[in-house]
């Protein structure tokens, strides 16, 4: 039944487009935020393309295949990692292997799709740049000196986010989390809370720390035995990676950035115009940083670590939390 | 069926008649919207995209506008009614500027150029050409003016083009060493007010009375009749 409603949505879509012109294919799950892409994607190519959408089964490649196939496309937008093992199976045929494959929000991108042939993309992780740029322009309280935690498989991504915030006289102070061994919820919080101590508030003398979205590092233990003991009784100021985190009940974090979602389709549409009205090749067009963030801003706990906000930058803010 | 589809659209394009369209790059929709429909009395639409923009103004061809000057200039079916200034100045200079010293007058055809889409992708060359005097290659688009400064940090772009207001405010908000690479040969146009070339202007004249606030979120202080 599932396969028959798919195959009737792809006979609607191609029936009523403009015949005259190619297909693009989203391979998408269900949800809210995906919608948001689409849409930014349709509002970027309308003019030039149709967009086709086909909604991730997970339990039936095959019909989605089929869906993809009868669509002809002349590239598809992969969304999300879920649908990656879909294109994998869609690219085995030859005559489907030369079809560009755009990415997005796919964590760890490039590693995620090195298994495909022909793809480019744009990461879903927030630039620090972005992040600590946006920060700047939102705060009164001048800051040089942001602390990370991560675990050394983001060595390359932290690397890069030190060199991009160093543009901005921002230094990003890394502390690896499982270089010394810790390599549980348990040792992990037992080296976090450590190094808090003696060096986020002490010899580094960091301004804000930065939580990264790695469930390694955040979860229920690590949660309970160092997030809430140390920088949220302690005060510190925190940008966090969830937006529950940054509600006021959670009371933890100043600040979250969001990707745009609508931005983010907009972003990949113009790649999508790269690769095929610019006839950029898929190597060059590569992998692309997101662009476009949704800050949410928890006021009270800003006061509370005695963050100063610029009253005339809340503006930025999609949401302030009061 | 055809005929079918035919007299729905007819009946649409009428309803539609009396329409204002309003771009406004970055701004807030709702807030515009309540505030300009005060001083219209067509329905009010306003759009942050220039593509959503431009495929109104083609789908409504009776439509008045509120759009920056380039998306007004480059659309031949409307007229310029009202055109906004400041001072005695009715546009502002544009800039490219760049933070590598590379990047100069002489090559920028080969570079890639970021800028805030006021006109929409179709027009982009013709904007370089016509206010620039030059033929560029590569560009990149971003619908908020916020988004200019992480796509030349993150190196996505070699140079930027924006009007002189918004690179004093880049300026204050960054700490990388900018430089100018090109200037606008001419003054590129604040928002203005068109209506069909065809078409009359009655029901647009009390958009002259749109209050100070709202002339600001375009970077101008008062309507000036064309």
């Amino acid at each position: 039944m599932k396969n028959l409603i798919i195959l009737i949505t792809i006979l609607l879509n191609v029936g009523f487009s403009q015949e005259s012109l190619p297909n693009v294919v989203a391979l998408m799950p269900e949800g809210e935020q995906f919608q948001q892409v689409f849409n930014g994607i349709k509002d970027e190519i309308l003019d030039d393309f149709n967009l086709v959408q086909v909604i991730l089964d997970e339990s039936k490649p095959d019909a989605n295949i089929k869906a993809i196939e009868m669509a002809k496309p002349a590239l598809v937008v992969l969304m999300e990692n879920r649908s990656i093992r879909v294109i994998k199976k869609y690219q085995s045929k030859p005559e489907n292997a030369q079809v560009p494959i755009l990415a997005t929000m796919v964590l760890q991108v490039e590693n995620e799709t090195k298994s495909l042939q022909n793809v480019a993309g744009i990461k879903f992780e927030i630039p620090a740049y972005t992040i600590f740029s946006n920060l700047k322009i939102a705060s009164k309280t001048e800051f040089s000196k942001v602390g990370v935690f991560y675990n050394k498989d983001f060595q390359d991504f932290i690397d890069l986010s030190k060199k991009m915030v160093a543009k901005e006289n921002i230094e990003l102070v890394g502390y690896c989390v499982d270089c010394d061994g810790a390599k549980d919820a348990r040792k992990s919080a037992k080296y976090m809370s450590k190094v808090f101590k003696k060096k986020i508030r002490k010899k580094d003398d960091i301004d804000v720390m930065w939580m990264l979205p790695d469930n390694r590092l955040l979860n229920a233990t690590t949660l309970k035995k160092f997030w809430v003991k140390y920088p949220q009784k302690k005060k510190m100021p925190l940008i966090v990676p969830i937006e529950n985190l940054a509600s006021i009940k959670a009371n933890m974090g100043m600040m979250v950035f969001n990707p745009d979602y609508s931005e983010l389709g907009v972003q990949a549409g113009s790649k999508i115009i790269e690769i095929l009205l610019d006839e950029t090749p898929i190597e060059e067009v590569g992998f692309e940083e997101l662009l476009s963030v949704s800050p949410i801003l928890n006021k009270k706990r800003a006061k509370k670590t005695k963050w100063k906000i610029d009253s005339d930058n809340l503006g930025n803010f999609k949401k302030i939390l009061d | 069926m055809k005929t079918w589809i035919l007299l729905w659209s007819l009946l649409l394009s009428s309803a539609m008649a009396g329409q204002v369209l309003v771009f406004l790059p970055g701004g807030k929709k709702a807030a515009i919207k309540k505030e300009i429909s005060k001083y219209s009395s067509g329905e009010v639409k306003v759009f942050t995209s220039a593509n959503k923009f431009l495929r109104a103004v083609k789908k409504d061809p009776n439509a008045a506008v509120v759009a920056p000057g380039p998306a007004v200039a480059f659309n031949k079916s409307l007229k310029t009614l009202f055109k906004g200034k400041k001072g005695a100045s009715e546009g502002e200079t544009w800039y490219v500027i760049a933070a590598n010293p590379d990047v100069n007058a002489g090559n920028l055809a080969s570079k890639k150029i970021g800028l805030w889409d006021i006109m929409g992708r179709k027009n982009i060359k013709k904007f370089f050409k016509n206010y620039f005097g030059v033929k560029v290659g590569k560009t990149k688009r971003v619908n908020k003016f916020k988004d200019l400064q992480p796509l030349l940090g993150m190196d996505m772009v070699d140079a930027l083009a924006l009007s002189e207001s918004d690179y004093n405010k880049l300026k204050k908000n960054t700490s990388v060493k900018l430089n100018v690479v090109l200037k606008s040969t001419k003054k590129i146009p604040f928002a203005q007010v068109a209506v069909p070339a065809s078409g009359t202007a009655s029901d647009v004249d009390k958009l002259q009375k749109a209050p100070k606030s709202f002339l600001k979120t375009y970077g101008f202080e008062a309507w000036r009749a064309k």
